[in-house]
């Protein structure tokens, strides 16, 4: 990998060039970094990692489960159009219905925002690609496989049929006992994995891969949006993975979890779920604002009112949307003061977003707005979003929600609020950076037709579908007897719902019909002010010929001759003298360049990973349990052999005229990826400790078991913990004194220490009761096995940080191996003396 | 510069709505454990000692959100560039939100019976 300091001779700021590279004409440093940032095509595509080609396929396939969504919904709607129909028996119906959930909200929705943040945010941030395009990658493929194994189920006549929050005990084995929830639990558990990737890499690449002078204070809405989404993504998708875990371990290996006779409850599974499907609500919604937020001041033709107060208003709403998961719950038998803490809340919520609408008014008010397609999309949006937040303030009252709760009146809210809050924006942002994505524009009569469609459609079916709720109808049953009242209400959705169709495949067609035949677009065509426009159309994979210096929001309103200027090698890292992939790293608040990231070429390990992956997944759902341990053993070599590529084997000579390359800098992209990882770890296992005092304190039936009496084992397993974390840390001071050896025998040490917590964990526990007797054991299980999964993945750490060292990877400059190690080995400890305490000290001072 | 300080002064902006979130989950958690120990039957002078305990708790947040504001009102002289004033007011502008809606979400304790 790169031991050359900089590309060009850069001098710090990153800035500017030497005379010599200056010398290259525009089209002579398009060729040379052309050349550089090549990516293959045909099969050999595959191994891509490019955020343009990534970001693409991320929303095509999205776009392609959107379809598949919709070809659902019409099928529940053809079935609903009439009284006693029945096209199909309710098991199919059950099967239609949770999957058209599924499909809309895990394969379509939060995808569709990964892909186009992917291929997004590096152009509008001034950068040449995101911080990890691997990792991007590695996601794509979790998300394909993940998909496409959901989608088998409901070709083969297997697929989930509890409804998409998959409520227990209709979920647990006893009432689905065939493989139809397994593909649910596995599949969405996959495509999950691919989500926590993608706002790592979010994070990471917004706070430190932006062009020089991108300060926080000047970065575009769109990415502080994204920011907030993937942070929400953080700490929303975490408690979904643990009850997908913990019901898949229930169904397997009967660990009661959400038994109620043997100590488990089924409101655990809603807690878990509705602590990720409230936010979730958010995390589609924010994105969809960021289009809005984006799209409204090129259309009103001045800079957003009050940028400030939006992003505090789009903070606000990333915290409080997590304090209403129990607005969904509240016919389960909750005390009146909690419910009121959590329907306050609810109304709360409406505060900040109502903030953006004002925001939104006042920058039209203020402008001079034009009426083109995409702000068509966007009335399209106010209008139902705003309908679906009144029903949504409406359903936070706690005596109406109880009136309304499972019925079609639920049903139309959340449609107003998804379709409003991201089917709109979206189909306003397709037609928007469309020109930027294929060079090409749509045929802007076409896509105004199709917009009628939609809008009446969508409003055709559900504005009636809240009086079909109100008049008592319940969601999800397959047929209905006339005479009720709900026969012509039904009718008339099912007819909207078909309008609606018809308006998405003409914006489909529009799409294919201007992707190959349509008007050529002028760069800017919306006279836009953010960077993505300074682009040529469509753009090439390395985004920036220099990337430009900025000092403003938007750029491109203050100087109008930045494309060219760009293009001309005249900003940061003209790439003349390029030799590898590389792009601006800044410091995380000011935006001054401080590094510089190398980025990997195509590489094949992203969809060996995901293959393995895949395998270990396809062979859990065959139940071949020691098989799929060999998928697993196999995605952690190929991990290993991912991790083992990085850095260099020589430390960069004289650094005083340029950046360092960023596996010298000390706040480099790796650690940094790792923290937020493990940010979502640690709401998972937060999830887990919630589990363990629920089962524990608040769950009926029979009284826990006495576990666990504090012993001998326990206290040296916490001491071995400790003594990891302490010979890391020790370790890495040997390496800044240039101990070597010293490093290499701290760092079998920690390993060392870390296999002597592992058996001490395992003999803390001399009586342990099966995990199948009680869900206060299978919880406890379920800890020491969270435990025990860190402390070996920290002795590999270890291991490969020393075998690292011994390879000439590691000095006293190149220490990100180090520092990954000492933040693991840091989270483990803590996390296993929470663990120790909770299990063996807590017990002790506060009785069951 | 590692990646400590940046970070933490990122973190820092949204202390308001992070005191809300404890405030929150404090007595959310705490009103269900103490339902389930049954304080709720106990009361001190005439007054339900779960409600009492819940108010204190929700107060203790007021005490923390006032202390955040003192400590931004002291350091915000210290900002001088355009990105750091910025994270400044937006500081300011959350510790307002949290303070609000901590208000909004804790009063009931005050008025309704815990465990009912």
């Amino acid at each position: 990998m790169s031991e050359r300091r900089t590309s060009g001779g850069a001098p710090p700021d990153g800035r500017g060039n030497d005379g010599a590279s200056r010398t290259l004409s525009a089209v002579a440093r398009h060729r040379r970094l052309n050349r550089v940032w090549h990516n293959p095509s045909g099969l050999r595509g595959a191994s891509a990692v490019n955020h343009t080609v990534v970001g693409k396929r991320f929303m095509a396939t999205a776009l392609f489960f959107f379809f598949v969504g919709g070809v659902l919904a019409m099928l529940i709607r053809a079935q609903l159009a009439t009284p006693d129909h029945s096209l199909f028996g309710h098991e199919l119906y059950n099967q239609f219905f949770t999957m058209h959930g599924t499909v809309m909200m895990f394969l379509f929705a939060i995808p569709f925002i990964e892909g186009l943040a992917m291929y997004l945010l590096p152009k509008m941030l001034g950068s040449r690609d995101l911080a990890y395009p691997r990792l991007s990658s590695f996601g794509y493929w979790c998300y394909l496989f993940g998909g496409l194994m959901l989608l088998a189920s409901l070709l083969a006549g297997v697929a989930p049929d509890s409804g998409w929050f998959f409520y227990t005990p209709l979920s647990s084995k006893h009432y689905t006992p065939g493989i139809n929830a397994d593909f649910w639990l596995l599949g969405v558990t996959f495509v999950e994995i691919s989500a926590i990737c993608a706002a790592v890499e979010f994070v990471v690449s917004i706070l430190t891969v932006r062009t020089a002078g991108m300060s926080l204070s000047r970065m575009p809405l769109f990415a502080w949006y994204i920011l907030v989404t993937a942070f929400m993504m953080l700490f929303g998708f975490p408690p979904l993975i643990l009850g997908s875990i913990l019901l898949e371990l229930e169904r397997a290996f009967d660990w009661p979890f959400f038994d109620a006779a043997r100590g488990g409850d089924p409101i655990l599974w809603q807690h878990l779920f509705w602590l990720f499907g409230h936010p979730e609500v958010y995390i589609i919604f924010l994105p969809g604002a960021a289009i809005v937020s984006t799209l409204v001041p090129v259309f009103a033709g001045r800079p957003i009112v009050g940028y400030t107060l939006t992003v505090a208003s789009v903070i606000s709403i990333g915290f409080i949307s997590f304090g209403l998961w129990v607005h969904h719950m509240y016919t389960v038998g909750i005390p009146h003061l909690a419910l009121v803490f959590f329907s306050a809340a609810s109304m709360l919520v409406a505060v900040p977003t109502a903030v953006q609408f004002f925001v939104w008014i006042a920058t039209l008010w203020q402008g001079r707005p034009r009426l083109e397609l995409p702000m068509l999309y966007l009335f399209g949006f106010l209008v139902v979003f705003v309908f679906g937040g009144l029903t949504g303030v409406m359903v936070a009252l706690v005596p109406f929600d109880w009136q309304v709760h499972d019925t079609h009146f639920v049903v139309a809210h959340m449609h107003y609020v998804l379709v409003g809050g991201l089917v709109f924006p979206m189909l306003a942002g397709i037609y928007y950076w469309f020109p930027l994505v294929a060079g090409r524009r749509t045929f802007p009569g076409l896509g105004a037709i199709a917009f009628w469609l939609i809008f009446i459609g969508f409003n055709v079916t559900f504005l009636i579908m809240h009086f079909t709720g109100l008049m008592g109808m319940p969601r999800r049953i397959y047929a209905y007897p006339t005479g009720l009242g709900w026969d012509v209400p039904n009718l008339v959705s099912s007819i909207g719902g078909f309008v609606m169709s018809m308006g998405l495949l003409l914006v489909l067609i529009d799409l294919v019909l201007s992707w190959s035949a349509g008007r050529p677009s002028r760069r800017d065509p919306w006279n836009a002010g953010t960077l993505e426009w300074a682009l040529p159309t469509p753009p090439p994979f390395y985004n920036f010929a220099s990337q430009p210096a900025v000092s403003d929001r938007n750029p491109l309103w203050l100087d109008s001759s930045l494309p060219a200027r760009i293009a001309a090698g005249q900003g940061c890292l003209p790439g003349d003298n390029a030799v590898q992939q590389e792009t601006l790293g800044v410091e995380m608040i000011s935006g001054r360049p401080n590094k510089l990231v190398v980025l990997p070429r195509p590489s094949w390990l992203p969809l060996w990973s995901g293959m393995a992956m895949a395998g270990f997944f396809l062979l859990v759902l065959a139940k071949l349990y020691w098989l799929a341990s060999i998928g697993l053993a196999a995605a952690l070599c190929v991990f290993l052999r991912w991790g083992w590529e990085n850095g260099a084997r020589r430390d960069p000579g004289d650094m005083r005229d340029g950046l360092p390359p960023h596996h010298v800098a000390d706040d480099a992209p790796g650690p940094l990826g790792v923290i937020f990882t493990l940010v979502a770890d640690a709401t998972f296992f937060a999830s887990l400790l919630f589990g363990y005092a629920y089962v524990w304190l608040i769950a009926p039936g029979p009284t826990p078991p006495s576990l666990a009496e504090p012993n001998l084992a326990a206290l040296l397993a916490a001491g071995a913990l400790g003594a990891a974390w302490a010979a890391v840390i020790l370790g890495e001071r040997a390496l800044v004194a240039t101990r070597q050896v010293n490093f290499d025998l701290f760092m079998l040490a920690s390993a060392g220490a870390g296999i002597g917590a592992v058996a001490a964990t395992a003999a803390a526990f001399p009586h342990m009761p099966s995990p199948t007797s009680h869900a206060y054991a299978a919880v406890v299980a379920m800890l020491i096995a969270y435990v025990i999964f860190h402390v070996v993945v920290g002795v590999v750490l270890s291991a490969f940080a020393f075998a690292r060292r011994r390879s000439g990877f590691v000095s006293v400059y190149r220490r990100i191996d180090v520092r990954v190690c000492r933040i693991w080995w840091i989270y483990t400890a803590a996390t296993g003396l929470v663990t120790l305490t909770a299990v063996f000290a807590v017990p002790g001072v506060v009785p069951a | 510069m590692s990646h400590a300080r940046p970070l933490r002064t990122i973190a820092l902006t949204a202390v308001g709505l992070i005191i809300w979130s404890i405030c929150f989950v404090v007595l959310y958690a705490a009103l269900s454990l103490g339902c389930a120990a049954g304080l709720h039957e106990w009361s001190l002078f005439g007054v339900r000692a779960l409600n009492v305990i819940l108010g204190c708790l929700w107060l203790v947040h007021f005490g923390l959100l006032g202390s955040a504001f003192l400590v931004l009102w002291r350091t915000q002289r210290q900002a001088q560039a355009a990105s750091e004033r910025f994270l400044v007011r937006l500081t300011c502008m959350l510790i307002v939100v949290g303070s609000a809606a901590t208000l909004w979400v804790g009063f009931p304790v005050l008025l309704l019976p815990a465990c009912a």
